[in-house]
């Protein structure tokens, strides 16, 4: 059953092209890693998914609803979430305020969010930073705060931007068992990410983006050998070097 | 409707835009280069005015000569205005620039008004009366001289930015004020002489424009305003914008004035400003940036 | 908030509600004026200060206000605590009307501004061409004493009567910002696309805001009228207006419960006082120059508002305290 399905999108900025002819879907249940080079599409893929852009033609059904059109914050209600590549938290609010927010997607009751809120930073292990200003959090925290919120509107999808930017191998290894956990609660992942080892580690499937189109598709194994996605990364060059 | 009366308008309007468009250049130079939206440029215009009034009834030079002593004495304060002041909340939020620029306003209004009194004055040179007539139409010399002074100072604006290196050097704090610090530019200087040459540009449009209105402390806001509207019709931070924008607004205003009652002319410039702020925010020559 | 706080309010209270027991009438009426710009200041913080849409054109709504309360009563003799809730009826679908274009176009910043700014002047243009209103002579109001009228013999009524709204805005900013609508605002005031991606419905809040807002800024135009008996388009929906009530906020912090009343007890008293002073001694202007030097000076100083600075220092007081 496909949660997801992106049918032939286009986007570009003028003249520019950052998506081309893009299709894939992804069922319900799975974690789909997608990756490609600096300037691939990527985060412009999921700026059009939630409704950030308007993409010039194609379809982007989910459960079987069209978001194309949608605001962003109905596609929010519908159930798809996203984490913003460099992170947006609101400074001027603690982190729990920013993780209640999220949670009010939801829940109306105040108390309630303010309950399901706490369990998401706990959960995020920011217990001891609740009380801080958002403007008060490292980068590496910052992300976390990112991910509580997203998961505090209660997702059936969610979109992560490179949530692992940035970390020591110990923190990503920390981030990989956070994701597998949420994954355990049902909640379907697409997550953009350039740290590989992370990527093959969760991923239950790969796509690979350049220049905005779709160059290769499969399992972690799979892609690791194909000879496109090596030549995307590291340059056509290099490839010609080694003869 | 009478075609002379409406030709006179349309003329008269063209050539009091030339007058605005002077202003929204000067407008438009300081938001252009360091996006402070000057909320006290009508009182510059008025302090301007009081001078080359002053210049005129104590020392009875006339307002265009004039210009030569008010321009620099206009840039100096701007000058000033930017070094001391502006300088100081370049990178804080709108609101509080805003504000800021309000308060150099109260301050300025109330000088004048301490200074001069809250009387209407006029200056009758020496061609307020004179006129050329074409046909039916009359043509006031007073606009004509205003208009073509301020268009050869507006080319003057434009040349100076495209072709001396402190022009050179505006436009590149005005692109990228990261990158202009890094090739070594002063990029205090250059905010400053930027501030001053748009007061000086507004400075001038006042001694131009002293002969057609009459002048009180008051004055500020309304042109303030005007110049608003035609920076935002004309693009924000494009001095072409504004040149063409003041003569539309112009043009505007004085066919209002004539089709509607003349103190509804100013409904029209609003009703503009509306229109493009909901329908192409960008304005008509601007570029929009999200 | 914690018992000192409480004691401390109630305190203020208690005296303000006792002033006027012992002194003068000109006091008095430098405090109506401070309890009336720290409502209109509030009625602003509303909108502007949570969630950050800044409007310069709340004379509009002042406007709005004050002419059809006073109009209806002229014409229908309809009381004008009656006439004022219709006022803020017609100012409310105006702010929504505003509100809807301005948020459906997404016009923002400086744009909002001036969107807000332009509205207001069209509002005075209008009412300077329409003769029913009086046009640019305005409206005289007769000077009818009696509680239904909305006027009083002496100031103290005045006084109450404005202390009560300012009490009233303070309550219903207090429960905004408690409420979810207010916590949501501040997230669309820090952000509006992060919060739309965690489903945050940012126009519907800014509608509502909007909405509250104007109708409550327009029920201090019917104060306004029957304080001051007369009503002229160029002062009660001018610029000058509209920056008078942002002034005080600003100045005090906001997006802040007390900050629109930090402002116009520092700001209101020092403009009055200097007019006052300088006026006699013939200096004309020379007040408003001193209003406007020592507005810099806090813009320059404390460019977020004195509120969140009088914050930082009672936290760090208390921290200081509690080590010792
Ligand atoms: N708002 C925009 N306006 C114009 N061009 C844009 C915009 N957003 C993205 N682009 C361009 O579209 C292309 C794709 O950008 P995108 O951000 O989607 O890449 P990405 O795959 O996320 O890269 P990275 O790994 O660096 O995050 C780039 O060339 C970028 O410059
Ligand atoms: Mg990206």
């Amino acid at each position: 059953m496909n949660i997801l399905s992106v049918k032939n999108l286009h986007k570009s900025f003028g003249g520019l092209y950052a998506v081309i002819e893009l299709s894939f879907d992804i069922s319900e249940g799975e974690i789909l890693g997608l990756i490609g080079p600096n300037g691939a599409g990527k985060t412009t893929l999921f700026n059009c998914i939630t409704g950030f852009l308007v993409p010039e033609k194609g379809e982007i059904e989910f459960e079987s609803e069209d978001l194309v059109g949608l605001s962003t914050f109905q596609i929010c209600k519908k159930g798809v979430a996203r984490t913003f590549q460099i992170e947006r938290p609101f400074l001027d609010l603690s982190v729990l305020d920013n993780v209640v927010v999220a949670a009010l997607n939801r829940i109306g009751s105040r108390k309630k969010a303010t309950d399901f809120a706490l369990e998401m930073i706990d959960f995020l292990g920011l217990e001891g930073q609740k009380n801080y200003m958002a403007s008060e959090l490292t980068v590496v925290k910052r992300k976390r705060l990112e991910m509580a919120r997203t998961l505090a509107t209660q997702p059936r999808i969610l979109l992560l931007d490179e949530v692992m930017a940035g970390l020591n191998p110990n923190e990503v290894d920390e981030a990989v068992k956070i994701l597998k956990e949420i994954h355990k609660k049902g909640i379907t992942i697409m997550l953009i990410e350039h740290v590989m080892r992370a990527v093959m580690a969760v991923s239950d499937r790969i796509i690979v983006l350049n220049y905005g189109a779709k160059i290769a598709e499969g399992l972690p194994s799979d892609i690791s050998n194909n000879q496109k996605v090596i030549e995307a990364y590291l340059g056509e060059d290099s490839l010609n070097a080694q003869g | 409707m009478n075609l002379t009366l409406l030709i006179q308008a349309l003329i008269g309007g063209f050539l009091v835009g030339g007058v605005y468009s002077l202003i929204a250049i000067g407008l438009s130079l300081i938001f252009g280069v360091m996006k402070i939206i000057n909320f006290a440029h009508g009182e510059i215009m008025m302090i301007a005015m009081y001078i080359t009034y002053w210049l005129f009834v104590l020392l009875k030079i006339d307002p265009i000569i004039s210009i030569i002593i008010v321009a620099p004495l206009i840039f100096l304060l701007g000058y000033c205005m930017q070094r001391f002041l502006v300088n100081r909340i370049i990178d804080a939020p709108e609101l509080i620039q805003i504000l800021l620029m309000l308060g150099v306003a109260i301050v300025l209004t109330n000088l004048a008004l301490f200074i001069w009194g809250p009387d209407h004055r006029m200056a009758a040179t020496r061609f307020s009366l004179s006129a050329i007539m074409l046909g039916g139409i009359t043509i006031d010399v007073s606009r004509l001289i205003a208009f073509g002074i301020a268009i050869i100072v507006s080319i003057g604006v434009f040349l100076f930015l495209a072709k001396t290196e402190t022009g050179k050097m505006i436009r590149a704090a005005a692109d990228n004020r990261l990158g202009a610090q890094i090739v070594g530019i002063k990029v205090n200087r250059v905010y400053a002489i930027s501030f001053g040459v748009g007061s000086a540009c507004v400075g001038i449009a006042g001694a131009l424009i002293l002969p057609l209105i009459p002048l009180d402390p008051y004055l500020g806001p309304s042109y303030t305003l005007t110049s608003f509207i035609i920076v935002i019709l004309g693009g924000m931070g494009s001095l072409l914008g504004a040149f063409i924008g003041g003569i539309i607004i112009g043009v505007a205003e004085s066919l209002g004035a004539v089709l509607l009652v003349s103190s509804l002319k100013e409904l029209v410039s609003f009703s503009i400003l509306i229109v493009i702020l909901l329908f192409r925010p960008q304005g008509l020559f601007g570029t929009r940036n999200e | 908030m914690n018992r000192n706080s409480i004691i401390f309010l109630a305190a203020v209270l208690l005296f303000l509600l006792l002033l006027p027991l012992f002194s003068s009438s000109a006091l008095i009426g430098i405090f109506i004026l401070i309890f009336f710009y720290a409502y209109l200041g509030q009625c602003w913080n509303i909108l502007s200060g949570y969630v950050g849409a800044v409007s310069v054109g709340h004379a509009l709504f002042v406007g709005i206000g004050a002419y059809i309360s006073t109009k209806l009563a002229l014409v229908w003799g309809l009381s004008p605590w009656i006439g004022m809730f219709l006022g803020g009826f017609c100012a409310s679908i105006i702010a929504l009307f505003i509100g809807y274009l301005g948020f459906r176009f997404r016009v923002k910043g400086v744009y909002f501004f001036l969107l807000t700014i332009a509205f207001a002047e069209v509002g005075r243009l209008i009412f300077l061409h329409l003769d029913v209103f009086g046009g640019p002579v305005g409206i005289f109001i007769p000077f009818k004493p009696s509680f239904i009228n909305f006027q009083f013999k002496g100031n103290n009524p005045y006084y109450y009567i404005a202390m009560g709204m300012m009490i009233f805005s303070i309550i219903v900013v207090r429960i905004i910002e408690k409420s979810n609508i207010g916590l949501l605002s501040v997230a669309i005031r820090e952000d509006e696309d992060a919060a739309q991606s965690l489903g945050v419905n940012s126009f519907k809040c800014k509608m509502i805001l909007f909405f509250i807002s104007g109708f409550m800024t327009a029920l201090g135009g019917t104060f306004y009228a029957n304080y001051f008996y007369y009503i002229q388009p160029d002062i009660v929906f001018g610029l000058g207006l509209s920056v008078d009530i942002i002034l005080r906020p600003i100045v005090g912090g906001m997006g802040t419960v007390f900050g629109p009343v930090i402002g116009s007890f520092l700001m209101t008293p020092l403009a009055e006082f200097t007019r006052n002073y300088f006026a006699k001694g013939g200096y004309e202007g020379l007040h408003m120059i001193i209003y406007g030097i020592i507005l810099i000076i806090v813009v320059l100083f404390f460019p977020r508002g004195l509120a969140p600075s009088f914050q930082r220092m009672y936290r760090s007081f208390k921290k200081n305290i509690s080590k010792s």
